[in-house]
């Protein structure tokens, strides 16, 4: 039964461990070395490798020519245990501790140790280390108080309390390079030596850097400490900032000093109170060091003349490609040109590459992505650029290309990078598209793209000065001399007027006395018995005297024109009779025969009647 | 009737001079045209000069040339407003606005130069707003606008002599209506002509008394007196468009299209 028990137990482990193990089983074996990157001559460290399994066999390489093997391996192991959000995991790592001393200073490498584990080989990493020569001065006594080193407790009177001098910690702000082209890219890096214990950084102010455009590295957020040999002492070292510059002036450029607020632990020496415990517990206090770093001078160059006018103030390499999603589509359809642009250097400080679209298109803003990082070897990265356009009417379309300038660090000359111009065939959309335009008829304004003024006129012909015409005298004298002309007419035609009137009168005056001259001729003619003379006789003076005394033109006269004339003289219609009835019995008797002296005799007595009485009525 | 003989010979002894004076400048201008023909020919080629330069983009080169034929050929108002455009390109508005004024001063129904003032007027730095106008008043400048002096002149005799002949048909037609329409006619183009009169006695004067001045220089104070002690009034600033009222030594009384009246150096000023 106890024997049972003996080996229940082991069996029950077993089965545990088993058990754990198939829940291992899943992961990695995980087989690692690790050790200090720097350590001081004549000082031990630790080598250690661990592993997430039982190592079986552990058999590390021979390193006897640079480091003594003072003591190990020692095992080691360690359980974890979480339960988180209802998951369990369980960790557990076996470590393998050796010391070694280093024998030679130097930088050597530690090859990979080998280990079988659950019955296979694995190998380790393979470690670097180096062996820096011990501190010069000083003699090793105040020693660094990190890494594998241990602190050596009896300190010498350098490490008097509460003083800590400028060359047990320092801050350098180290230059890649102190002469630079402008926009060409440097890096500051930030460090902190010490000999001594640091326990806070208070208040850093890291200069600012002026005439630089600065881009600023990410650094881990544990400090990684390291040892480092500096003016022939070792010093426990860390990066502070790490810090990309790019110059945007030319000339000596200053990068001011930083300040910065150390708090340092220091061992307390109060011998007055010094008691039986001191020896062993010493007690300490934090006092603060302000600390600053020295300026630095970098001496920038301007870039060579000939800048090209589309110049992107890059100082570096680029490279720069596009591509559109298609060069065929229909109208109303979306089409995306990508242009990237990729290299090293200044990159925040490109232009977004502007293309010119057609006026029919419509052009969105850009999507812009930056993806860059910033490395100690400078900012790297690419920037994509895509245009959405969309084409909203059928045709052929090109799109220019788009060209950047970089200057070329390697090769110490500009650089143009162009995209490719893009031919884009648009087809007539077929209507069903979503996008299409509220517009009922397909028509649309002219949009104006611009204003610019209007061009050149051609054909010109050259005058010399010239008075204008207003005001001259032959513009005076052009409208006088209508108006003279109207004049002179006017007074010409009134004399007319007149003088007509007055010939009128003289024979509306003689009208009389000529009919009487007539009709005595006439009563000559009757005496005589020449009857065809005087009715010829007798009609000639009624017929001239009505003319001359009506002022009707001989032309126009006869019988009718005569008795509305007279009508219009107002004679009375009986005198207007007996007139009518002369003019009548006259016309007959001339061509009639067998008309006695007698009746003629009557005629002429009637006729003289008749005159009288018109010359009576008919006063002028 | 010795009255209207001797009248009759005055005009026509003063027909005779005008014709005189006419075939004077019928004789010399044979002389004088060949001249300008041969001037025309070289003009000519450095008008196309200053155009191929203008148009490849060396504005000033072409300004160059413009002024050349301007001090040495003749004006016209399409090179007064070529000249303007070289100006206003090479980015020197207060010469190309002079330039635009002069080409408008020979040929206000201009339409591009017009334009193009409007442009030069859009960019400068002082934005004058006009006195206020009534609108009929703005139209009856506008119309004024349509033909230069010598054209309202000669559209307001041609106008004077349909009224003359109009006159004629009134006084001495014998049918009824023809005489109406005389005088109704008479009486509309006796108004035409003398508003064209008008319109052509004001452009006459204007080129007769230039005085119409744009601002050379970038900046200037306006004094309140023509003395540097006067009294600062306002600022202009360089293509302003202003009139001259009078002068005194070396300054120049001016006042501004919104009624603004100062003094300021000649020197500043380039009249239109």
């Amino acid at each position: 039964m106890k024997d049972m028990r003996n080996k229940l137990i082991p069996m029950l482990f077993a089965m545990l461990v088993g058990c754990s193990h198939s829940l291992f089983a899943a992961d990695a074996v995980s087989f690692s070395g690790d050790a200090p990157k720097a350590v001081i001559m004549g000082q031990y460290f630790n080598l250690v490798y661990s592993s997430n399994t039982e190592v079986e066999d552990l058999r590390i390489a021979e390193v006897s020519d640079y480091f003594e093997i003072l003591y190990g391996p020692s095992t080691s192991e360690s359980h974890q245990s979480t339960y988180i959000n209802g998951k369990y995991t369980s960790n557990t790592s076996y470590g393998f501790t050796y010391v070694l001393r280093p024998k030679k200073t130097g930088t050597f490498n530690i090859p990979a140790a080998t280990a079988t584990i659950n019955g296979s080989k694995y190998k380790s990493n393979i470690l670097t280390i180096k062996v820096l020569p011990s501190d010069q001065q000083g003699g090793g006594n105040n020693a660094p108080q990190r890494g594998g080193a241990s602190q050596n407790p009896s300190s010498s009177a350098s490490s008097s309390s509460a003083s800590v001098s400028g060359d047990q910690i320092f801050i350098r702000a180290i230059p890649t390079k102190t002469h630079v082209r402008e926009q060409e890219g440097l890096l500051v890096t930030y460090k902190i030596y010490t000999r001594v214990d640091i326990v806070g950084l208070e208040n850093p102010k890291f200069p600012e850097f002026k005439g630089f455009m600065a881009q600023e590295i990410d650094l881990p957020q544990n400090r990684q400490w390291s040892m480092e040999n500096y003016n022939g002492v070792n010093y426990q070292t860390t990066i502070l900032k790490q810090t990309i510059l790019y110059p945007q002036e030319n000339g000596s450029l200053t990068i001011n000093k930083g300040t910065f607020d150390l708090v340092i632990r220091v061992k307390n020496r109060n011998t007055r109170t010094r008691s039986i415990f001191d020896d062993f517990f010493d007690t300490y206090s934090d006092v603060k060091k302000t600390v600053s770093t020295g300026s630095l001078k970098i001496q920038v160059d301007p870039l060579p003349s000939g800048k090209p006018a589309d110049f992107c103030r890059v100082a570096g390499n680029l490279t720069m490609s596009s591509s559109i999603s298609a060069t065929k589509v229909k109208a109303n359809e979306a089409v995306t040109i990508k242009i990237k642009v990729s290299g090293n250097g200044n990159l925040k400080m490109i232009p977004t590459p502007e293309l010119t679209f057609p006026a029919d298109f419509e052009a969105y803003d850009p999507k812009v992505d930056n993806a860059f990082k910033n490395t100690t070897a400078g900012v790297s990265g690419t920037k994509t650029i895509e245009y959405l356009v969309i084409p909203r009417f059928p045709g052929t379309f090109e799109i220019p290309a788009t060209t950047i300038s970089y200057y070329d660090l390697s090769s110490r000359s500009y650089k143009t990078l162009s995209t490719k111009p893009y031919t884009l065939e648009v087809a007539k959309g077929d209507g069903t598209s979503a996008n299409i335009r509220s517009n009922f008829a397909n028509q649309e304004q002219v949009r104006l793209l611009g204003s610019d003024i209007r061009y050149l006129k051609k054909n010109i012909k050259l005058e010399k000065v010239k008075t204008p015409i207003f005001g001259t005298l032959g513009y005076w004298l052009c409208i006088l001399l209508p108006l003279l002309l109207l004049g002179l007419f006017m007074i010409f035609n009134s004399k007319q007027v007149k003088a007509n009137a007055d010939m009128v009168k003289v024979r509306n005056r003689k009208a009389n006395k000529v009919a009487v001259k007539r009709l005595k001729q006439a009563g000559l003619y009757l005496k005589e018995g020449k009857k065809e003379a005087f009715y010829d006789e007798v009609l000639k003076a009624l017929w001239g005297y009505t003319s001359d005394k009506l002022n009707i033109p001989l032309s126009t006269l006869n019988k009718e024109t005569i008795e509305h004339q007279l009508e219009d003289y107002k004679v009375g219609e009986d005198i207007r009779k007996e007139y009518m009835d002369i003019l009548q019995t006259c016309e007959y008797a001339r061509f009639a025969p067998g008309e006695g002296t007698q009746a003629m005799d009557e005629l002429y007595k009637l006729t003289m009647d008749v005159m009288n009485k018109m010359e009576n009525t008919i006063k002028r | 009737m010795y009255r209207f003989l001797s009248i009759l010979l005055l005009t026509i002894n003063s027909l005779n001079g005008l014709a005189q004076t006419s075939q004077d400048s019928a004789a010399a201008t044979p002389e004088t045209s060949k001249t300008q023909a041969a001037q025309g020919a070289s003009a000519q080629s450095l008008l196309n000069q200053a155009d191929v330069l203008y148009s490849k983009g060396h504005y000033a080169d072409a300004v160059a040339l413009y002024e050349e034929v301007v001090a040495q050929y003749g004006i016209s108002a399409e090179l007064y407003y070529n000249l303007g455009n070289a100006y206003y390109k090479s980015e020197r508005l207060a010469p190309a606005i002079l330039n635009y004024e002069r080409a408008l001063r020979l040929k206000p129904g201009d339409r591009d130069a017009r334009f193009n003032l409007e442009m030069c007027q859009a960019r400068i730095v002082d934005k004058i707003d006009p006195m206020g106008m009534f609108f009929i008043n703005r139209w009856f400048n506008a119309i004024g606008n349509y033909f230069n002096s010598d054209s309202w002149a000669g559209l307001s005799i041609g106008l004077f002599f349909l009224f003359i002949g109009c006159l004629f048909a009134y006084f001495f037609a014998r049918i009824g209506w023809l005489k109406k329409v005389g005088f109704f006619t008479g009486i509309i183009t006796l108004m035409f002509s003398i508003l064209s009169m008008f319109y052509s006695a004001k452009q006459a004067y204007q080129i007769n008394h230039p005085d119409e001045a744009i601002l050379f220089t970038l900046s200037v104070t306006v004094k309140s007196s023509p003395d540097q002690s006067g009294t600062d009034l306002f600022v202009l600033h360089e293509g302003t468009k202003m009139k001259v009222l009078s002068t005194l030594s070396n300054w120049s009384e001016i006042e501004l299209e919104d009624g603004n009246i100062g003094w300021l150096e000649s020197r500043h000023l380039e009249i239109i």
